[in-house]
């Protein structure tokens, strides 16, 4: 579990650039979708005033970077264990991966503290950075942000789940790609990256309270602004907890079978 | 003879691109669904905003708009396709071979970059159609050939980018995956891909103007939709005379894009040539 973590940390930190853009990313995603709608009203005011209709906070701003930086640590998480897995296959080293008498659980274990550490790290500092720049360092600084982080971090565990379920995919298909791209803008659409989850017609939102991240960032906001949760503080929190229970049984199965298939036709190495 | 040669090899590059791409169709699939789901994301945010009371502003913002994203398609395909492409090839070991072969070096990037607008015309296609589903706008294209001619400079600014991101990625490798997502991000920030220009804050619009793509977006956009270009607006000066401003701004589009075409292809050939000879084409 060290090793795994010590050799992709030591990769990591091989290209500074990478952090970098990591850190700025949620500042990134929050800029378009503002410009976004001070360009279809041209004013922030207008903007400010349409949008509390929809979500009950006149802080257009500050709600969208805080869906951008959830969305941002979630999908990290969610994707890095496959993306890992696919790195390593593409360059021919997975096999060997294999080979070493570890067993899945300590790889992802591995694998999900070095995803642990380093996102948060950027997601932290990023919204550091972006708060103090935009002006709400004074909100991030309270306790209520700590509450938040104690939702984020419990969404965090069906996300490992479903990181072990996009590694089995990972096996399977080989090359991921388009299944990543997809799912990622499905679920920047379902999730209320930059809206309520009011918004969505009903149907797509039953689609999207499926899903841990949807929850992670209604229930954010509602912590950190005082709007609305998804149900309740409690049926939200239950919610998580069974997606925590289901989601990484659920995952390590499919890893377990989809690797033990490849093995058996010695399809691991192959690319 | 070499004229025929080169389109030849040109072919054969944008075919074998072409056949791998037909060969997923799931993949394909999946791509078309990524672009909607994008599209609905920020559809969505369009329509709480949208004023109802002003349709013709309404059609006319919703057009910068789509095009914008049109923009966009195709120039992340380029740094997709071309700029990470030939990293592509490289990681999976087949650059060096595929640049061993008796073809000139300008055929394989170029080959990438017209499989790429293949595609993306496909894709633009798509969004101007779900432009029109939902945001319930009409097309408006008054300037057909206008439009064109803006989007040919557009393509060649785009294929002298990726061509820089290409040959900087063949010998940076992986540190490179910085640079090109630093490239997408500034182009969809400052380059007016998903809004349009005269709505941008004065502290960015300073920015844009800084970056020579944004005039290639500004010009293909507003031409394509009919009205008067966003980033030079009224009468220039220039040397004494004074000239259209959209004059001065398609002046302005033709020479950069030339130049840019010229110093990515400069750094490509220059790089593949210092890699044959150190010998790390075939390295990742």
């Amino acid at each position: 579990m060290k090793a795994v973590f010590k050799a992709r940390y030591k990769i990591y930190v091989r290209y500074p650039g990478w952090a970098l853009l990591n850190i700025v990313f949620p500042l990134f995603l929050t800029v378009i979708p503002v410009f976004l709608a001070f360009g279809v009203t041209g004013s922030m005011e207008t903007t400010n005033l349409i949008f509390s209709r929809y979500a009950k906070t006149e802080d257009f701003v500050f709600y969208v970077l805080l869906g951008s930086t959830v969305w941002s640590l979630s999908s990290m998480i969610m994707w890095d264990f496959g993306m890992w897995l696919y790195e390593e296959m593409e360059i021919g080293t997975l096999e060997q991966i294999f080979l070493a008498p570890v067993h899945t659980i300590e790889l992802l274990l591995g694998s999900i503290l070095y995803t642990l550490v380093i996102s948060l790290i950027n997601s932290i500092g990023g919204v550091l950075i972006a708060s103090a720049l935009l002006g709400y360092l004074h909100i991030v600084l309270s306790p209520r942000f700590l509450l938040a982080l104690m939702i984020i971090l419990l969404g965090f565990i069906p996300l490992f789940g479903m990181s072990l379920f996009f590694g089995a995919i990972v096996l399977r298909i080989k090359e991921p790609w388009a299944f990543f791209n997809f799912l990622t803008a499905l679920l920047v659409y379902i999730s209320g990256v930059f809206y309520p989850l009011a918004v969505l017609p009903p149907s797509v939102r039953v689609i999207a309270i499926l899903f841990p991240a949807a929850i992670q960032i209604a229930d954010a906001r509602a912590i950190m602004l005082d709007v609305e949760y998804v149900f309740s503080p409690l049926i939200d929190t239950l919610l998580l907890i069974s997606y925590a229970l289901v989601w990484p049984l659920f995952g390590l199965i499919m890893f377990e079978k989809i690797k033990y298939e490849a093995r058996k036709r010695g399809s691991i190495g192959a690319y | 003879m070499g004229l025929k040669k080169n389109l030849r090899d040109l072919w054969v590059i944008t075919k074998y691109n072409l056949k791998i791409e037909t060969r997923y169709p799931i993949s394909y699939a999946a791509s078309l669904l990524n672009l909607l789901f994008w599209f609905l994301a920020f559809a969505t945010l369009i329509l709480i905003f949208s004023s109802p009371n002003s349709p013709q502003e309404y059609a006319i913002k919703s057009n910068i708009i789509a095009w914008g994203i049109a923009s966009y398609i195709l120039f992340s395909g380029m740094i997709s396709e071309v700029g990470y492409g030939m990293i592509r090839l490289q990681r999976r070991g087949t650059l060096e071979q595929i640049l061993l072969t008796p073809i000139a070096y300008w055929v394989l990037p170029l080959g990438l970059a017209a499989f790429e607008l293949i595609i993306s015309m496909i894709f633009v296609s798509i969004t101007i159609l779900l432009m029109v589903i939902i945001f319930k706008a009409p097309i408006i294209i008054v300037n057909p050939l206008g439009g064109l001619l803006g989007l040919a400079l557009f393509f060649m600014m785009s294929y002298g980018f990726s061509m820089l991101l290409a040959g900087v990625a063949i010998k940076a490798k992986r540190s490179s995956w910085a640079l090109g997502n630093a490239l997408t991000m500034l182009y969809m920030i400052f380059c007016g891909t998903f809004y349009p220009f005269s709505t941008l804050p004065e502290q960015i619009l300073i920015v844009s103007k800084f970056i020579p793509l944004s005039y290639a977006v500004d010009i293909f956009r507003t031409t394509l939709i009919g009205i008067d270009p966003e980033l030079i607006k009224g009468e220039v000066d220039i040397l004494g005379y004074s000239i259209p401003g959209a004059l001065a701004e398609w002046i302005f589009v033709g020479l950069l894009s030339v130049a840019i075409l010229a110093l990515g292809y400069i750094v490509l050939i220059l790089t593949i040539k210092d890699g044959r000879r150190k010998g790390y084409l075939g390295q990742y």
